[in-house]
C-alpha cells in the first residue's frame, strides 16, 4: 500500500527524529491519509510542517521521506 | 398481429429478464464501506496489490458478481469512537484518573481493509469498540506512567508521539487508523492539579494587590500634592489680600484721622486760650477776695482776739473773787456744824445715862415684886397642902370608921359614868322595835334596868366583896331610875 504513495509530496504533521517515527499527511485517492514516516538520512531531524517527498516504503504504513524545498504540491 | 405481439412481449420479457439479472448480479459499494467478495474468480489482483489474498475488495464503485458462486459482504469504513477511563500513576508516582477518547477507522488502503476484514468482518461494531478499548487502556496507562502531569496537560505533541510509538504497530495489524486520541480529563484525588495552580494564582493575586496598592499610593500622592498646591495658592492669595487690605485700611485710617486730628489741634488751641483766660480770672478773683474777705477777716479776728482777752481777764478776776468767797463760806459752815454736833453728842450721852438708870431701877422694882409674889404663892401652897393633908388625914380616919359610906359616896360620884357605860350597847341602836307590844317594852326596860343594877352590884362587889346590905340595893335602884329616862325616850321613838 505504501508503495503507491512513493514519489508523492507530503507534509510532516509530527516531528521525525532519529529515535522516533514521525507522521506525514499524504494525499491518497482524493483524500488524505496519515502515514508513519522516517527520514532518509537516519540521523537528521525533520520538523513539523516541513514539506517532504516520499522516497520509499518500509512496508506497512511506514514510508521514507526526504525534505524538499523546491517541489510544490500540484494545485 | 399475434406474431408481432408475441415478439414485443418476448422483447419485453427479455429486457425484464436482463434487468432482473443485472439487479441481482450488480453490487455497489457506498463511499463509507468496502465490499469483500470471495468465491468464484475473486483471486484477480486488485488494483495496485501485488498478490492475491483469496478475496476481492471493492471500494467506492460497483461490480458484477455471480450470485451463488460468490459471496459479498460489506465492511464499514466509517469512524468509531471509544471512551477510555483508566486509573494510572504518572511519572512522579502521582495517582491519577485519566479519561480519554480515541477515534479510529478502518484504513482506506487495501492492506488495512484486508487486515480488518480478516478480523472483524460480520462482527458487530460494539465488539470492535471493546477490543480497541481494552488495547488502549493498557497503552494509556503505560503512556501516563512515562509522562509527568504537567506534560499530559500541556505537551500534546509528546503525547501523540507516545501514542504513535506504542500503538501504531497493533493498529496496523488490526487494519485500523487512529484519527484522534485525546485525553479528556485528568483528575487527581490528592488535589495535585489544583495545587499546581496555587503558586501561580497567589503570584497573580500578589501582583494584583501590589499594582492596586501602587496605583492607590500614586493616586493619593497626586491628590495630596494637588491639595497642597491648592492650599499654597490659597495661602498666597490670602496673604496678598491681607497686605492690600492692610494698606487700604491704613490709608483709610489715616484719612479718617486727618479730620479729628485737625479738630483736636484746633480744640487744643482753644483750650489753651481758655485756660489762660481762666487763670487771669482766677488771679482777678484772688485779688478780689484779698480785698473783700481777707482784710475784713483779719480786722474781725483782731477785734475778737482783743475782746476775748479782755473777757478772759475779767473772768479770771471774777473766779478768784468767787473762790475767796466760797472758801470763807465753807470755813464758816464747818465751824458751825462742828459746834452743833458736839452739842448733840452731849445731849445723847446725857439721855442714855438717864435711860440706863431708869431701866435699872425698873428691873430692881420688878425683881422685888416677883420675889414677893413667889414668897406669897409658896406660903399659900404650903398652907393649902397642909390643909389637904389634914383633910385626907381626917377622911382616912373617917373611912377607917365607915368604909361603906365612903364607897357609896364614891359610887354616887361616879354613877353617871356607870350608867353611860351600861347604856353604851344602846348607843348605836337607831330604831328600837318591840314586837310584843307594851308588855315587850316593859320587859325590855326592866331588863336594861336590871342590867344596870347588875353593873352597879358588880362595881360594889369589886369595891367591897365582903359587904352585903339592902340600903345599897335601894340606893342603886333610885339612882338607876333617873338615867333610865333617856333610854325610855329612845325606845318610845
Amino acid at each position: 500500500m505504501a508503495v503507491e504513495v512513493v514519489g508523492k509530496l507530503a507534509r510532516v504533521t509530527a516531528d521525525i527524529t532519529p529515535d522516533h517515527l514521525g507522521e506525514v499527511m499524504i494525499e491518497v485517492r482524493a483524500g488524505t491519509e496519515r502515514f508513519m514516516a522516517c527520514a532518509l538520512d537516519k540521523d537528521s531531524t525533520i520538523r513539523k510542517h516541513t514539506q517532504v517527498v516520499v522516497v520509499g516504503s518500509l512496508g506497512g504504513r511506514t514510508v521514507e521521506v526526504a525534505p524538499t524545498n523546491t517541489m510544490r504540491m500540484p494545485t | 398481429m399475434t406474431v408481432a405481439v408475441t415478439a414485443v412481449l418476448a422483447v419485453v420479457l427479455v429486457f425484464l429478464l436482463i434487468a432482473i439479472l443485472f439487479r441481482i448480479t450488480w453490487r455497489v459499494a457506498e463511499p463509507d464501506e468496502a465490499l469483500v467478495i470471495s468465491g468464484f474468480r475473486t483471486s484477480e489482483r486488485p488494483e495496485g496489490v501485488g498478490e492475491s489474498m483469496g478475496f476481492r475488495i471493492v471500494t467506492g464503485r460497483g461490480c458484477m458478481i455471480m450470485p451463488g458462486l460468490t459471496k459479498v459482504r460489506r465492511l464499514s469504513l466509517e469512524a468509531h469512537e471509544s471512551q477510555i477511563e483508566v486509573p494510572c500513576v504518572s511519572q512522579q508516582k502521582i495517582s491519577l484518573s485519566l479519561a480519554g477518547v480515541v477515534v479510529y477507522k478502518v484504513g482506506d488502503d487495501y492492506r488495512s481493509i484486508a487486515n480488518a476484514a480478516r478480523r472483524f468482518l460480520d462482527r458487530p461494531a460494539a465488539e470492535l469498540e471493546t477490543k480497541v478499548q481494552n488495547v488502549f487502556v493498557g497503552h494509556l496507562r503505560a503512556i501516563a506512567g512515562s509522562m509527568t502531569v504537567e506534560d499530559m496537560i500541556s505537551d500534546q505533541d509528546k503525547f501523540a508521539q507516545q501514542v504513535r510509538d506504542r500503538c501504531s504497530q497493533e493498529m496496523e495489524s488490526f487494519g485500523l487508523v487512529i484519527d484522534s486520541f485525546q485525553i479528556q480529563a485528568i483528575t487527581s484525588a490528592s488535589n495535585y492539579i489544583e495545587n499546581l495552580a496555587v503558586p501561580h494564582q497567589a503570584e497573580v493575586e500578589q501582583n494584583a494587590r501590589i499594582a492596586r496598592a501602587n496605583a492607590e499610593r500614586q493616586a493619593v500622592a497626586q491628590e495630596q500634592a494637588a491639595q497642597a498646591q491648592m492650599a499654597e495658592s490659597v495661602r498666597d492669595t490670602n496673604i496678598k489680600k491681607a497686605g492690600f487690605q492692610a494698606e487700604v485700611d491704613k490709608a483709610t485710617q489715616e484719612a479718617a484721622q486727618q479730620g479729628p486730628l485737625a479738630e483736636a489741634t484746633a480744640q487744643q488751641a482753644v483750650v489753651e486760650e481758655q485756660t489762660r483766660v481762666a487763670e487771669l480770672q482766677a488771679q482777678q478773683k484772688e485779688q478780689q477776695l484779698q480785698v473783700d474777705v481777707r482784710k475784713p477777716a483779719d480786722a474781725e479776728a483782731y477785734r475778737q482776739t482783743t475782746l476775748a482777752a479782755a473777757g478772759r481777764d475779767a473772768r479770771i478776776s471774777q473766779a478768784e473773787a468767787d473762790a475767796q468767797e466760797t472758801k470763807l463760806h465753807a470755813e464758816a459752815a464747818a465751824t458751825q456744824t462742828k459746834l452743833r454736833a458736839e452739842a448733840e453728842a452731849d445731849a445723847i450721852k446725857v439721855q442714855a445715862i438717864a435711860q440706863a438708870d431708869a431701866t435699872r431701877l425698873a428691873g430692881q422694882a420688878e425683881a422685888d415684886a416677883t420675889r414677893a409674889k413667889g414668897l406669897a404663892e409658896a406660903a399659900a401652897i404650903q398652907a393649902r397642902m397642909e390643909a389637904e393633908a389634914a383633910g385626907i388625914e381626917r377622911r382616912a380616919a373617917a373611912l377607917s370608921q365607915n368604909q361603906e359610906a365612903v364607897i357609896a359616896q364614891q359610887i354616887a360620884e361616879r354613877l353617871p359614868e356607870i350608867v353611860a357605860a351600861a347604856a353604851s350597847p344602846f348607843e348605836h341602836i337607831g330604831q328600837f322595835t318591840v314586837l310584843n307590844g307594851a308588855q315587850g317594852v316593859t320587859g325590855a326596860l326592866a331588863e336594861i334596868i336590871q342590867q344596870a343594877g347588875a353593873l352597879t352590884g358588880m362595881a360594889r362587889e369589886s369595891l367591897l366583896p365582903f359587904v352585903s346590905g339592902n340600903g345599897h340595893r335601894e340606893g342603886n335602884g333610885g339612882a338607876a331610875a333617873a338615867p333610865a329616862e333617856p333610854a325610855h325616850d329612845e325606845s318610845a321613838k
